[in-house]
């Protein structure tokens, strides 16, 4: 579905991506880890055309994405959230799900608002409907930024660290919502986390970042005991 | 809801029998405030739902104004088919201006905006054997027969389509993703958000706006100088709309009108004037922050 191939991308002298390859299969769930710095975000906003590569190519489905503005890139099904949250903070959450649905053209007013409504539902932001999405909690910030996400329909979202922040109980809620959304839309799911528990039983897949370079690449308890990412993570003082 | 359709049917009711109460003299500072309702509300579309700063209000309207005086006074076009070639001419202004900064950020559109409206002004100063210059151009007026209050009334039914039209607007799916725009760009581009054609159309619309205004205004002077577009007037619209209220469709009518009648009461005080004028906005903004639409709505709550 998504095959990401020799990447880099530097800031000034900087370079962060240093040729990153991988691929993803339709209807799985991804994980990528890697210690702080390790360039997943960076990644992410090249993914969304956030950011344009110095090389290297993404095909999505089969077509060059990489050379896409970010709404194009949006509307051809891939979405995502931020790991620093971008609500649209002066919009209620009802206005900001609605901007999502936009990227799907043909669809009449009323069953835009009836989608949102939905979509603030599944995630229990009914409540908040018409609060201004600057004044709720940050986790429900998250939840919001998901429900938006999901408005536009997209067949591949990014997840960049969305259980930052939650206590142990929180992040189970959290993951079990994200695999029921999983079932529900059928959706694809590449997720950035720091919290191994999390991402080791919840993912197919974990490709492991490290210094702008793959690292590692593969089923959770392989990657969990390969010795490159139990180094890369010890040379990290975070996690030692 | 229906309290606030009824007083806005009330507020035009009395906009419609002002022409029986005014005097001349009150009825023509109707007509002008009317002429910065239109331009406070055309720069508010911009600054207020999308984050835009544009300098070229004024601007747009002298080339509104310039645009349909030629036309009438040397290729004989009537005043109405010159106001909407004009209305053309502005929105197309905006259209280039916009296409080419829009997408290099908004700081970029408010430096060439400023640049846009000072060479339009010197341009319009100097190319004396068309435009006269300061000495003013004289133009044709839009009536046959002179009469303040059908000026008035032209004025009026167009401002209260203006602002019906920006209040759908606002108010539709477009007029949300004006607002997404302002409020992070970069998470409305990647929720799907063309941000640049979104601020594109909104700047255009604007612009058009404010070339009608400037237009209808020509024809109602019937001489027009270079001092329509200049900066002096570009920051009292600014002016208007910070005073009443950024971001309110209200906004602005209130501002233009309050600060309109406010110049015409302290002109008595000659060269002081300009100084109260500064000073009563400065403290409304300080003490204001959301202008005086902000003020009602937080007596209200
Ligand atoms: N816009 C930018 N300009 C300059 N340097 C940047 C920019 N964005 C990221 N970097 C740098 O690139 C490196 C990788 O950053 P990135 O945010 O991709 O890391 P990450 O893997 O997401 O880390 P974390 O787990 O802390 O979120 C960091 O050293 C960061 O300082
Ligand atoms: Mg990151």
């Amino acid at each position: 579905m998504l095959a990401v191939s020799n990447i880099r991308k530097a800031f000034g002298g900087l370079t962060v991506l240093k040729g990153v390859d991988f691929e993803i299969e339709e209807g799985k769930i991804i994980g990528l880890i890697g210690p702080n710095g390790a360039g997943k975000t960076t990644l992410f906003n090249i993914l969304s055309g956030i950011l344009r590569a110095d090389s290297g190519t993404v095909l999505f489905r089969g077509s060059e994405i990489h050379r896409l503005a970010p709404f194009e890139i949006c509307r051809r099904g891939i979405a995502r959230t931020y790991q620093i949250v971008r609500p649209f903070k002066k919009m209620t959450c009802l206005e900001n799900v609605l901007v999502g649905t936009f990227s799907k053209r043909k669809m009449s007013k009323q069953s835009r608002v009836s989608k949102a409504t939905a979509l603030l539902q599944l995630l229990g932001l009914q409540e908040l409907r018409d609060h201004a999405a600057g004044e709720i909690t940050l986790i429900q910030q998250k939840q919001l930024e998901l429900a938006r996400a999901l408005a536009s329909e997209p067949s591949l979202i990014l997840l960049d660290e969305i259980l930052a922040g939650l206590n142990p109980k929180e992040v189970q809620l959290a993951t079990a919502m994200i695999q029921g959304i999983r079932k529900q839309f059928g959706v694809t799911i590449l997720w950035i986390e720091h919290l191994m528990g999390a991402i080791m039983g919840n993912t197919d897949r974990i490709v492991v970042l490290c210094n702008g370079k793959k690292i590692s690449d593969g089923k959770p308890n392989t990657v969990a005991t390969d010795k490159t990412v139990i180094e890369a993570y010890l040379g990290d003082s975070t996690y030692a | 809801m229906w309290r606030q359709v009824l007083s806005i049917l009330f507020v035009i009711l009395l906009a419609l029998c002002a022409p029986i109460c005014l005097d001349q003299y009150w009825l023509h500072v109707a007509i002008i405030s009317l002429y910065y309702i239109l331009l406070s509300s055309s720069w508010n579309l911009i600054a207020g739902y999308t984050g835009l700063v544009s300098f070229a209000h004024a601007g747009f309207a002298a080339l509104g104004a310039y645009s349909s005086g030629l036309l009438t006074l040397y290729l004989g076009l009537s005043p109405i088919s010159g106001i909407c070639i004009g209305t053309c001419f502005a929105g197309l202004a905006g259209l280039t201006l916009g296409g080419i900064t829009l997408r290099l950020g908004g700081i970029y559109l408010s430096l060439t905006t400023l640049g846009f409206s000072e060479i339009l002004r010197i341009i319009i100063t100097n190319e004396e054997k068309w435009t006269r210059g300061t000495m003013g151009l004289q133009v044709p007026g839009l009536f046959s027969t002179y009469s303040k209050s059908s000026y008035y009334y032209a004025f009026l039914f167009i401002a209260i389509v203006v602002l019906i039209l920006t209040w759908r607007l606002v108010h539709s799916n477009l007029g949300l993703c004006f607002r997404a725009v302002m409020d992070d760009e970069l998470a409305a581009n990647t929720s799907g958000v063309p941000t640049n054609q979104v601020r594109l159309i909104a700047f255009t619309g604007s612009s058009a706006i404010a070339g009608l205004a400037g237009a209808l205004y020509g024809h109602y002077l019937m001489l027009i100088t270079p001092d329509i577009g200049s900066l002096g007037q570009m920051f009292l619209i600014l002016a208007m709309t910070m005073v009443g209220g950024l971001g309110t469709i209200l906004g602005p009518v209130v501002g233009a009108i309050f600060l309109q009648v406010l110049s015409e009461k302290i002109r008595v005080y000659g060269e002081y004037h300009l100084l109260v004028f500064g000073l009563v906005t400065l403290v409304i903004v300080l003490f204001a922050p959301q202008g005086l639409m902000g003020l009602l709505k937080r007596r209200k709550a």
